[in-house]
């Protein structure tokens, strides 16, 4: 292209410079004549300035010796310049004509010279002077005319010369006119030619920009030849392809992006300074229940959502936009549909080159974890209470056991005197009994009364009660009851769980007051994650036992305690606050827990959820009984080892009245003494199994080492559980667990003995 | 008392200040266009070597240099000999310098010469033929002739001779020879050699009868009044002025070869024939009839 325009631009100008050059011949020609012209005026200038200088001279020459006389250095200058004008004539011509007529003139000049010089120094003799000064005159006219009369000729010259170059101009116009016209016409079409070589590739070129910019990516034009715009065609192809690439990587790139991004299931955005959301991860849907296009658009959604207790908080948290610091705290959002979420909010600043772009979050719903962290505080708070109530338990059963003991013995003693002090004894006894339940619930919510597990069927123990729970119920509110289809047992004490049922059948009918509907419901199911702070897998099974009523529900700040002993809602005198802390125990006890859901003024739901064994029947442990036909008195010698002073002299007082010798030991260094010091003597040996300085168990194993036939009971105010879980316990011993039922106690005596 | 001060300071300002400009007379010695044309080569080589612009202005007549000299305030003039020796006595010029000729002189001579073909040879045969002087201001041109005639015993030249005239130049007064409008002529030999330059013919056409002493060459003198360092600066330009090439073309076109210092002393033989011609230097006027 660049050859076609240098060859065309090439071709006018040479068409230009012919026709300029033929003109220029012409106007040469004619500038030549125009010199001739303009010399010849000056010619007839230098003709004219010699007509004056011989006029002047003339004057001059009239004038000498007259008072208007010039003085002779005036005359002197005219003539010089006089022959300065004769010549410069003879200087422009070259003709030998005109250059004989200027030497014609010169030679007049001279002699003009001479005559005027020997007029102007003639001093003497008039008539001489005179006819001096008549011979300068006369060459003074005749310098004069032949001057004038060249002028009329170089006049008649100048005129012809004038026509002549007027014509030669005319003929250079015309030639200029043609070769400009020419010139133009070619131009015009090369430049149309020109036009529509180059325009046609730029318009493809245009062309497949557009189709680029509309994202054709990739897209390459057809044009193709062997000028600079089939080279750019060429490149543009290449940048096109290389640019498809790019932009395939990119979108490559950004699929790989979104998938991960669509994946996260944390809600994460980029906001700008003035809190333009310029990216926002898909999970905010999932999240927040509003679309990404409803944050993009509505900026300050992210603020509204915001639980309103912790709203201050954000907006706080807003302020520091600029911190540099990564910023983190928890709030709470209110999503779409009204449901109330944890957020855990991360954020820092985002720079690219110092500049800074905004922020970049990452919001995490904490909901479970929160759930979960509320669950476990309070299953720690649970733990704690039935420790310590575990512990108030124990002790108080070493003191009901002497008040019980003792009261047995005062009422035996006391058989035959005043009816009056029987009943009073009699008052104790069943107050102590009352104290009894109650440490036995406080136990059971401890998990550390005694229990009696074995494979049961939930679906049998709800008919077992059935028609208790109907007359427990009353007639107003209505029972009704589904069974389970998947009929699996429970490892359970059935005593216990009759009792949970009873609690929470109890407590539902307390619910309504004005009567409802009591559902009872036995399942099989896998409890959901986060249900329960134990682990549960997807094949562990529980059979749950479901209490719901249609009654007023719980308020949410009552739901944290309700499990709590001695925690109660209802009027003092009609609860004692332990009959959910209860269950909840037993539950636990069962290596099962309990799901509460209530809704105001709708009803609540309790489920009991206990693993499912496979072992039917199987029996660990039958309760104490008692053979009343057995004589309980013997004769011999007994070693107690007790540091509870008032149960170790009952255990004395009671072994003593039937016949028994008794050997007192107070700790367990005391009773390795007493029994090493009267071990032929001693038959059994009664251990206290949690006692100061040696427990009982570790006092029975040093004995036990010496003595192979050692007999030997255990008593204790904890379960076997924790007993076994402190290694003071193992299978085969012979247990009794405080307060004492000493009939038990004896016959297990007896039974050993014998 | 003053005022007389004041103008005597004028005075003094305007005598000895540095002159800017020169006014030099020239002579009629010859054509006064040529003589002109002679003259402005040197005054502008001078006013290039000094700095003072020289302005000639040229007489119409001899005589009338030492009027004119007062009138027009001249500084100085390049006085033919007589008029030198006048200017000494009348308006106490001093000599500064005076060319040497092309021929290594730096005097000229009074020649009375006559056409060959006149026939006449001796002072007799001059008896009642025309004579054309030049000035009465002239040593050649009429004062030497003057002494000679005198000197020979013709004392009234009108009833001697039949005519006599002043040309007013020496070349007028060659050329009227030679033209036959007179018979015998007066003229320094200096411009008729230039006249033989020019027109080689006319040494054949002329024969010279009488010569004249040498008398110093018309050279230059200025006013007694003329500032010391300006007349120093024009006599060391004009006796220097061979010694560069460019002085020397302007020598040439002068027709000398260099300039010579002058005094007084050197006009001594005008002073002699002067006065054999009966001319008292210091009182003598004329009118040219």
């Amino acid at each position: 292209m660049k050859k076609k325009i240098f060859i065309s631009l090439f071709a006018v100008l040479s068409l230009l410079i012919v026709g300029v050059f033929i003109a220029g011949i012409h106007i040469y020609k004619t500038a030549d004549s125009l010199t001739n012209i303009i010399k010849l005026y000056q010619i007839d200038y230098l003709r004219h300035d010699m007509i004056i200088s011989v006029q002047s001279v003339q004057s001059d020459l009239y004038t000498v010796g007259t008072p208007f006389g010039q003085n002779l250095d005036l005359i002197v200058e005219n003539v010089e310049k006089l022959e300065q004008t004769a010549m410069k004539c003879s200087k422009c011509h070259h003709t030998p004509e005109v250059l004989k007529r200027i030497g014609e003139v010169q030679g007049i000049v001279q002699d003009y010279k001479i005559s005027l010089s020997y007029y102007i120094t003639a001093s003497a003799d008039d008539v001489r002077i005179q006819r001096l000064k008549t011979n300068a005159a006369v060459k003074g006219q005749k310098l004069l005319e032949i001057t004038q009369d060249m002028s009329s000729i170089a006049s008649n010259k100048s005129n012809m010369i004038a026509g002549e170059v007027l014509s030669k101009i005319n003929d250079a116009m015309i030639i200029l006119y043609i070769s400009l016209s020419l010139s133009l016409v070619l131009g015009v079409v090369i430049s149309l030619n020109l036009i529509r070589r180059i325009s046609h590739p730029i318009n493809e070129l245009v062309s497949a920009t557009r189709a680029i910019s509309k994202g054709e990516i990739g897209y390459t034009t057809s044009y193709n030849d062997s000028t600079e715009f089939g080279e750019l065609a060429k490149s543009f192809n290449t940048m096109s392809t290389a640019l498809k690439d790019s932009y395939d990587k990119i979108k490559e790139s950004e699929w790989k992006f979104r998938i991960l991004s669509e994946f996260s299931q944390d809600w994460e955005y980029w906001i700008q300074e003035d809190r333009k959301i310029i990216y926002i991860s898909p999970s905010c849907e999932r999240m927040t229940g509003y679309s990404k296009e409803e944050f993009i658009e509505n900026p300050g959604l992210l603020t509204s959502i915001v639980h309103p207790e912790e709203k201050k908080l954000y907006i706080k948290h807003l302020e520091s936009f600029r911190n540099i610091q990564h910023d983190a705290l928890e709030f709470r959002i209110i999503t779409k549909n009204r449901e109330v979420k944890w957020i855990s909010h991360v954020c820092a600043p985002i720079y690219s080159d110092d500049k800074y772009l905004g922020r970049r979050v990452s919001n995490r719903d904490i909901t479970e974890k929160r759930r979960l962290e509320e669950q476990l505080s309070q299953a720690q708070k649970m733990e704690s209470l039935g420790h310590l109530a575990g512990g108030v338990a124990h002790d108080f059963n070493n003191l009901l056991t002497a008040i019980m003991g003792y009261s047995s013995l005062l009422k035996e003693a006391c058989r035959d005197s005043d009816p009056k002090v029987s009943r009073y004894i009699q008052n104790v006894l069943h107050a102590s009994e009352k104290a009894k339940d109650l440490t036995q619930s406080l136990l059971a919510f401890s998990r550390k009364q005694i229990i009696s597990p074995r494979s049961v069927n939930l679906n049998q123990i709800i008919r077992n009660i059935s028609e208790l729970l109907r007359r427990l119920l009353g007639e107003d509110i209505e029972l009704r009851i589904k069974y389970s289809d998947d009929g699996f047992p429970v490892f359970a004490d059935s005593n216990m769980l009759e009792q949970v049922i009873i609690n929470l059948v109890t407590n539902a009918r307390d619910a309504m007051p004005s009567g409802g509907i009591l559902s009872l419901e036995v399942s099989c199911e896998i409890p959901e994650k986060g249900l329960t702070e134990q682990s549960v897998d997807d094949h562990c099974r529980y059979m749950t036992i479901s209490v719901s009523d249609s009654g007023t529900g719980i308020d949410h700040s009552d739901l944290l305690h309700i499990f709590e002993p001695f925690f109660t809602t209802k009027e003092k005198g009609k609860g004692t606050g332990l009959g959910l802390a209860l269950a909840y125990g037993i539950a636990k006890q069962h290596n099962g827990f309990i799901d509460v859901q209530t809704e105001k003024n709708k009803g609540t739901t309790f489920k009991v959820y206990l693993p499912v064994v496979e072992i039917e029947d199987e029996l660990i442990s039958s309760p104490e009984s008692v053979n009343s036909e057995t004589d309980l008195s013997g004769s011999e010698t007994i070693l107690i080892a007790e540091d509870e002073e008032s149960v170790r002299e009952l255990l004395r007082d009671v072994l003593q009245k039937q016949g028994y010798k008794v050997i007192i030991a107070v700790d367990g260094n005391d009773a390795i003494e007493k029994y090493n010091a009267y071990q032929d003597k001693i038959d059994l040996v009664v251990f206290d199994v949690i006692m100061p300085k040696k427990n009982g168990k570790e006092v029975y194993d040093l004995i036990k080492k010496e003595n192979k036939d050692l007999k030997a009971i255990f008593i204790s105010g904890y379960t076997k559980d924790i007993l076994n879980s402190r290694g003071v316990y193992e299978e085969g011993i012979n247990f009794i667990s405080k307060p004492i039922n000493f009939e038990v106690f004896l016959q297990k005596i007896r039974n050993i003995l014998n | 008392m003053k005022i007389i001060l004041i103008l005597l300071i004028m005075s003094f300002l305007t005598v000895h200040s540095e002159a800017t400009e020169l006014k030099i007379g020239l002579i009629p010695e010859q054509n006064v266009f040529i003589q002109v044309s002679r003259y402005k080569p040197l005054g502008e080589y001078i006013e290039k070597k000094t700095g003072i612009k020289i302005k000639f202005t040229i007489l119409s007549r001899y005589g009338n240099i030492i009027d004119h000299f007062i009138i027009e305030k001249m500084d100085g003039a390049f006085f033919g000999s007589f008029t030198g020796a006048m200017a000494i006595e009348k308006l106490r010029v001093d000599p500064i310098a005076r060319p040497v000729n092309l021929d290594g002189n730096s005097s000229y001579r009074g020649y009375i010469f006559v056409r060959k073909d006149s026939g006449i040879k001796t002072l007799a045969d001059m008896k009642n033929k025309r004579v054309v002087f030049v000035e009465k201001a002239t040593l050649a041109g009429y004062v030497f002739p003057i002494a000679l005639f005198r000197e020979k015993g013709i004392i009234d030249i009108g009833k001697y001779f039949k005519e006599y005239y002043f040309a007013g130049s020496h070349d007028a007064a060659i050329d009227a020879v030679l033209n036959k409008k007179a018979d015998i002529g007066c003229a320094k030999d200096s411009v008729l050699d230039r006249v033989v330059r020019r027109e080689p013919g006319v040494a054949n056409d002329l024969k010279i009868l009488f010569t004249s002493p040498g008398v110093p060459s018309n050279g230059l003198l200025v006013r007694k009044d003329l500032s010391v360092s300006v007349r120093n600066q024009l006599a060391e330009v004009l006796l220097n002025m061979d010694k560069d090439g460019e002085g020397r073309e302007v020598l040439k076109k002068f027709e000398a070869l260099r300039f010579i210092p002058t005094v007084k002393d050197d006009y001594k033989t005008v002073y002699e024939i002067s006065a054999k011609a009966g001319i008292d230097l210091r009182t003598y006027k004329f009118i040219n009839k």
